[in-house]
């Protein structure tokens, strides 16, 4: 098979075709070698998804065309259903009193379970698009090694001898050791489960959305992995997935694949990389300083409970994790004019100070036409992420409506707003989120496809922030600010579903 | 979609469904489901053994059949419900709104129970 597979398939908005998209996905998901449950979960979902386009994406009488498109690769079966009609409502049923009905929302439930990964995205007068994606089944570490091959690393084990290390990219034959090493190390509770599939750590690879160092023994055993993931392919990285097998441990292998990828990184052009290490311990921000990364943000409830840390924890976690967020530069960045909220400038400024970007301050505008936004929902990490890559006069709307339906429908037990810093609209947007309940989180350098992105975030769960522990005084002061901030706008919160 | 209905000497209306309920098709249960719900005294029993794909919109003809006839004191039940129809009444908890049942001997025999065995 070839990398990609892609079809496509263009129907008029009439419920009588619906039979004929089904078939569609049926037929993709047979090429995909989805098992019969999943390919069913599937056509369920594409099929809600093109009922929604139909019944609410155009004007009544009005004759229009959506599309289907599929994509098969080694890692999925994505569908894509867009049409150019009218924004979406994730919670829209015309048969439906919201306030007494218990299943508000059902033919999005129904996605959002039946489909591993869905985005939203509004493209502005472009149309809008849902995304489903059902991971392609093929075998798992599990199933390709026997059972002594993966069993768990345990604490008291005798050191390897002394020898000499190479750091190398990964190569197609290292992604099964790599499997097997995540396996060993951290159980099947690792919220990255593409790090369990030797197929898709190839594909991710050969696509270049994941930079795979690998770091090898004398005997040519794969001992260790970091990894610089670019699932948008944009200017910048996040570093990750790192794993070292403790009979390797205290050679500094974490620190040389690191700097190994950070020459990768600069190699293919990137401006910077951002990593979030947690706050329930703090060696991992300990190495990112070590690194010379800087702090920008912090990320409350970002991490599912079940994630078990090796070494620095041996327990499950009281409550979701929440992370810091550090950035460092690999390349000379040029002055940039950004337009921060004016209640967040100070803190803004501080933050572009500690990670050595020189700014101009704007004078925040009107803003004239329609957004644009992209929503997920990462349902194996359980939180939602909201992304503005345009500020419109529907924007505030939009986000109040996905922000309902996210906690409501999907249960999302978090959510993370991006607004573009770039874009003289986003202070006003700012201040109408914060009265739904989004605070501040920081600074996302480059995280929006024309520059930075102010940080918010929205909590439905509760949080005891006097267990989160940091380890550089900025990002303690960083800390207390959030957590002022999320007190604040408890109070003026208007939205009283979430 | 096809849809089959009769009178049962039990005293309820028995509709059997046979092909993919999705929000074009859904229409016509609906209309069948008025008939007889008015027919039977609200007592009507559904024939999900052929039934192979259910959509929200089938759920939701359901749920309001459920309600109108227990309003007038009778019940919409279901019986045959397998594979993955009977994944899609289970996850979004509509297993405790319509009472599934095995069979229909099953369906008729707990007739009197306001609840039935619901298959996993």
């Amino acid at each position: 098979m070839n990398p990609a597979t892609r079809a496509t398939l263009t129907l008029a908005n009439d419920l009588r075709l619906l039979s004929m998209a089904r078939a569609f996905v049926r037929e993709m998901a047979a090429v995909a070698e989805l098992p019969q449950d999943d390919a069913e979960a599937l056509v369920l979902a594409a099929d809600e998804a093109c009922t929604n386009s139909i019944q609410h994406a155009f004007e009544p009488g009005e004759q229009e065309t959506f599309t289907l498109e599929a994509e098969v690769t080694p890692v999925a079966l994505t569908i894509s259903v867009r049409d150019r009609g009218l924004p979406f409502n994730v919670s829209l049923d015309s048969q439906r009193d919201v306030s007494k009905d218990v299943h508000v929302g059902l033919g999005s439930r129904l996605i959002e379970l039946s489909a591993d990964d869905v985005r939203w995205i509004n493209h502005g007068v472009e149309g809008k698009e849902l995304r489903l994606a059902k991971n392609r089944p093929h075998g798992d570490v599990t199933s390709q090694l026997q059972p002594d091959e993966l069993k768990r690393y345990i604490e008291s084990v005798d050191q390897a001898p002394e020898q000499t290390y190479s750091i190398r990219r990964l190569q197609p034959q290292d992604a099964i050791k790599v499997a097997q090493c995540i396996y060993r190390c951290y159980g099947y509770t690792y919220p990255n489960e593409d790090l369990y599939y030797p197929d898709r750590i190839t594909h991710l690879n050969q696509t270049s959305r994941l930079v795979s160092a690998v770091a090898v023994a004398e005997n040519g055993e794969v001992v260790g992995h970091y990894a610089l993931e670019r699932p948008d392919l944009g200017p910048i990285a996040e570093t990750g997935q790192a794993v070292v097998s403790p009979v390797h441990r205290g050679r500094r292998l974490m620190e040389r694949m690191r700097m190994f990828l950070e020459e990768e990184g600069r190699a293919m052009g990137l401006l910077g990389i951002f990593s979030q290490p947690v706050t329930s311990h703090p060696v991992s921000q300990k190495v990112n300083e070590s690194f010379g990364s800087h702090v920008c943000g912090i990320t409350l409830g970002l991490v599912p409970r079940s994630f078990i840390f090796k070494r620095a924890l041996t327990e499950p976690l009281h409550q979701r994790e929440s992370t810091m967020l550090y950035f460092k530069r690999l390349a000379p960045l040029p002055r940039i004019t950004i337009f921060p909220p004016h209640h967040h400038r100070n803190m803004i400024e501080r933050i572009y100070d500690q990670i050595g970007i020189p700014v101009d301050i704007g004078e925040s505008g009107i803003v004239a036409g329609a957004g644009r936004m992209d929503v997920r929902y990462h349902r194996s990490w359980g939180f939602a992420t909201i992304r503005v890559s345009r500020v419109g006069i529907d924007s505030a709307i939009e986000i109040r409506r996905a922000l309902r339906d996210l906690c409501e429908i999907v249960g999302s037990e978090s959510v993370y707003l991006e607004l573009p810093l770039s874009q003289a609209g986003m202070p006003d947007l700012c201040v109408q989120v914060e009265e739904e309940g989004f605070f501040f989180g920081g600074v996302g350098p480059h995280f929006a496809p024309d520059g930075d992105t102010l940080r918010l975030q929205f909590l439905a769960t509760d949080l005891d922030l006097s267990r989160l522990q940091t380890v550089n005084p900025f990002g303690g002061e960083l800390l207390r600010y959030v957590s002022a901030e999320r007190t604040r706008v408890g109070k003026y919160r208007r939205s009283e579903s979430c | 979609m096809k849809i089959s209905a009769s009178h049962h000497p039990g005293g309820f209306g028995l509709l059997d469904v046979v092909g993919e309920l999705d929000a074009f098709t859904s229409e016509d249960l609906a209309s069948a489901l008025k008939e007889w719900i008015a027919k039977e005294a609200g007592r009507v029993i559904l024939n999900f053994t052929e039934v192979t794909f259910l959509s929200s919109a089938g759920l939701r003809v359901l749920q309001k059949a459920q309600k109108d006839s227990r309003a007038i004191g009778g019940e919409v039940r279901v019986f045959g419900v397998s594979g993955h129809v009977a994944k899609v009444f289970a996850i979004v908890g509509f297993d405790r709104l319509i009472p599934i049942f095995p069979t229909l001997q099953e369906a008729l025999h707990d007739w009197a129970s306001p609840k039935g065995t619901n298959p996993a």
